[in-house]
């Protein structure tokens, strides 16, 4: 008997503990609209006109020198900027090391040749040159570009390395001889170069940077002291100072928005958007549009890329960006070309839900380059103050869904 | 009673404190959701046709008079379902659920017996989803919505009989509806362009009744089972925010059992329910309901003649809820058996029923297995 009782209990107790199991999912094809839910999901799309109440645009966030790239444009004859990169190096050493590992110097006895590797992370256009040219080591993130018009110079000119068309992202090495840099002692051993960019037709390159950890490195080929016999050793440098300089822009214009450039610019955008949609409706889709007021401008075949980024905090100009990942900014970003006047689309649905989260944040975007300060390219488009191409946004949202309400 | 016992009455009622639930069905999708059964597994298996008279099943009080001695009664149900509707043939759905859960027994010295338990009142778990292409920003968008609730209302009952005399009982309850369905619907787009959209509400249900029945024995092998509830306008809250009523309905049974010889029990229960004071509260349609069921039961350990049981039983009813102004229909075929141990003082119980639903457009078909344990110390 107590056999048969215990096999009742497990018997249903194993109907218990299958109890949470269900699996009731069911397509609703066919037996929708009668035998769905009354409350049906109604998507709205709607084009906001007037939702930017204000906006400004700012430049000098990014300057040449902090730049992750330096952008080299080259326009025989034409009217686009022209740029120039500097660079000036840190000191050689008057003795260096005869073996790793030991702390052996041996003095410098004569040096053989320089080298330059710099890196080529971009290019646009064919039969392109880079040529490099001995500056002053008095040159420093001050010096204009009119300023070095004296040592662009052939009788300065220190090499020119071809970029074969081929080439689209890899590093060159220019190489000089012994008495390149013919006063580097008197200089405190330090050497400064100037690289253009010369090409049979429109072009331009954007060069690695100190800031973006790839440097233009510059190796010199020495002879050293080794108890009375020479022997050969290299020594490499990184820059103390690199930059890329270009003629002054003109100021933005006020009824402008501007994005991009160098120094870079960015715009702040301050938004009001409905209380029916932001608070009471759920946003799937938020699209900031930006109507250009001109192409594009920038080197040929360059493209813009740009971001629209939440501020933690609006105080203008300096408003704190808040971080974006860089797989976000990544599938976010807006590829402008240069010279397009296409209408720009940029999608801030996630700062938008955010404001609809918190009702504290500023609802405030910056609209920025990415990346930042390293090339000329740049974005013009309407404002708020510019009736017939003012920004605006495109939303998706669901309205409220009262699930359950009778 | 062994401690095994003890501890597995402990272990069930933990268990039917979720939420309880029994069948879902496409036609629970829209009203309050789809009825419950409140009958054990023996009613059950007699087509439903002994509910008015099983002391177990919480349909009229007066049979609550019937429990002799403490005992606890738990239902496990579990149904495997398909439906056809509008060209779309669903199948492989299934739920187990927990749909009753009684304790009773009767006050020593006195004829008096008491009840107080739980049974499924609606149950509301569905999951629908549905594919189709729209036209956002000038371009097709493929969009999947779910809709999808999980969750229903219970019936709470108190019950009191009294046999004032051999052969008639009578009895009194108290009932409280209560429970919440958690009700989901989100879409996703193809276009990872848009975020997918979800909302979540709780819909509570809450109200009250009374009930009250007889049951009169005129002679040896016969009985006669009336009965009748009336419920309360129930009050719907959605996130805590009431958001209005509807009138649950009024409730009256009646109930004849034949028992020529003491291993054979022949019973029928006629049940009608005014859920149309519903409709106008409600999205869809809402229908009176009528329910005829009637079934037989051969031996059992009462009977002296087999410890178990075979049970046989065929049910008939109207279904409150309808998208249409087609009221759907249920047809229930149904067969049982049993088993005691531990000196009759545990019993389980066991029935398989297959449903046939159809109306409104719709066909639905479900195997339905049941089981209960009953322990009296």
């Amino acid at each position: 008997m107590r056999r048969f009782m215990l096999l009742g209990m497990a018997a249903v107790s194993a109907g218990l503990a299958t109890g949470c199991t269900e699996d009731l999912f069911a397509p609703g094809v066919g037996a929708c609209p009668a035998f769905c839910p009354p409350e049906q999901v109604a998507v709205v799309d709607t084009m906001l006109l007037d939702a930017v109440l204000a906006d400004s645009a700012y430049r000098g966030y990014v300057l040449p020198h902090e730049a992750g790239a330096m952008q080299l444009v080259a326009d025989p004859g034409g009217a686009l900027p022209t740029s120039r990169v500097i660079v000036r190096y840190l000191p050689f050493a008057e003795r260096l090391l005869l073996r790793a590992g030991d702390t052996t110097t041996g003095a410098v006895l004569a040096t053989d040749s320089f080298g330059i590797r710099v890196s080529v992370q971009a290019r646009g256009g064919a039969g392109l040159e880079l040529a490099f040219y001995r500056l002053p080591v008095t040159v420093d993130t001050s010096t204009a570009f009119g300023d070095l018009d004296p040592y662009f110079a052939d009788s300065t000119r220190l090499a020119i390395v071809a970029l074969p068309d081929t080439l689209t992202a890899d590093s060159v090495t220019a190489r000089f001889a012994a008495d390149a840099f013919p006063t580097l002692d008197a200089d405190g051993r330090a050497a400064a170069v100037g690289v253009e960019l010369r090409a049979v037709d429109r072009g331009f390159v954007l060069l690695g940077s100190l800031e973006g950890a790839d440097a233009p490195i510059v190796t010199r080929y020495v002879q050293l002291d080794s108890a009375g016999v020479s022997v050969p050793r290299v020594e490499g440098k990184l820059p103390a100072v690199d930059a890329f300089v270009a003629p002054d822009v003109p100021p933005p214009s006020a009824d402008l928005l501007r994005v991009g450039g160098a120094p870079s610019a960015r715009s702040l955008l301050r938004f009001t958007l409905p209380p029916r949609i932001l608070d009471s409706s759920t946003v799937v889709r938020a699209t900031l549009i930006l109507v250009p007021a001109a192409p594009a401008v920038g080197a040929p075949g360059d493209t813009l890329h740009l971001l629209a980024q939440g501020v933690s905090v609006d105080v203008g100009a300096k408003s704190p960006l808040i971080p974006v990942a860089e797989d976000t900014v990544l599938v976010q970003r807006v590829a402008v070309p240069v010279g397009v006047a296409d209408t720009v689309r940029l999608d801030i649905t996630t700062l938008v839900l955010a404001w609809a989260a918190d009702s504290t944040r500023p609802r405030s975007i910056m609209v920025r380059a990415v990346p930042e300060g390293g090339a000329f390219a740049e974005g013009l488009f309407g404002s708020s103050a510019s009736p017939a191409s003012r920004p605006a946004v495109q939303i998706t949202f669901v309205p409220p869904l009262n699930l359950g309400g009778r | 009673m062994p401690r095994a016992c003890a501890v597995w009455v402990v272990i069930a009622a933990v268990g039917a404190a979720t939420p309880l639930a029994g069948q879902t069905s496409v036609y629970g999708i829209r009203g309050l959701g789809f009825p419950g059964r409140a009958l054990t597994p023996r009613a059950r298996a007699m087509g439903g046709g002994l509910g008015a008279f099983d002391p177990a099943s919480p349909l009229n009080p007066a049979a609550v008079a019937g429990f002799v001695q403490v005992t606890a009664v738990a239902v496990a149900a579990a149904d495997f379902r398909g439906y056809q509707v509008g060209g779309a043939d669903v199948g492989g759905l299934h739920a187990t659920r927990f749909p009753l859960m009684e304790v009773a027994g009767r006050l020593p010295g006195v004829r008096l017996g008491y009840s107080l338990g739980m049974s499924q009142y609606t149950d509301r778990s569905f999951d629908v989803s549905l594919t189709d292409t729209i036209v956002l920003r000038g371009a097709d968008v493929e969009v999947t919505d779910r809709s999808s609730s999980s969750g229903g209302a219970s019936d709470i009952r108190g019950a009191l009989a009294w046999e004032p005399r051999a052969g008639l009982r009578i009895g009194a309850g108290v009932h409280v509806v209560t429970g919440s369905a958690k009700l989901a619907v989100s879409r996703t787009f193809s276009d990872s362009a848009y975020q997918s959209f979800r909302r979540v509400n709780e819909e509570r249900v809450s109200g009250f009744g009374v009930s009250g029945g007889l049951l009169w024995a005129p002679t040896a092998g016969l009985q006669v089972a009336l009965g009748g509830r009336y419920d309360t306008e129930a009050t719907l809250e959605v996130d805590s925010t009431p958001t209005g009523t509807v009138n649950l309905p009024i409730s009256a049974l009646a109930g004849l059992e034949i028992r020529p010889v003491r291993a054979l029990r022949w019973a029928s229960t006629f049940i009608w329910r005014s859920w149309a004071d519903a409709d106008p509260d409600l999205p869809g349609r809402a229908f009176n309901t009528w329910e005829l069921g009637s079934g037989v039961e051969l031996g059992g350990p009462e009977s002296g003649a087999s410890r178990v049981p075979l049970r046989l039983g065929a049910r008939y009813a109207t279904l409150p809820f309808s998208p249409t102004d087609d009221q759907a229909h249920e047809v229930d075929v149904a067969l049982g058996t049993g088993i005691s141990f531990a000196g009759n003082r545990g019993l389980v119980d066991l029935v398989l029923e297959r449903a046939f639903r159809s109306g409104a457009g719709a066909r639905e078909r479900a195997w339905q297995f049941s089981a209960s344990l009953t322990v009296r110390p």
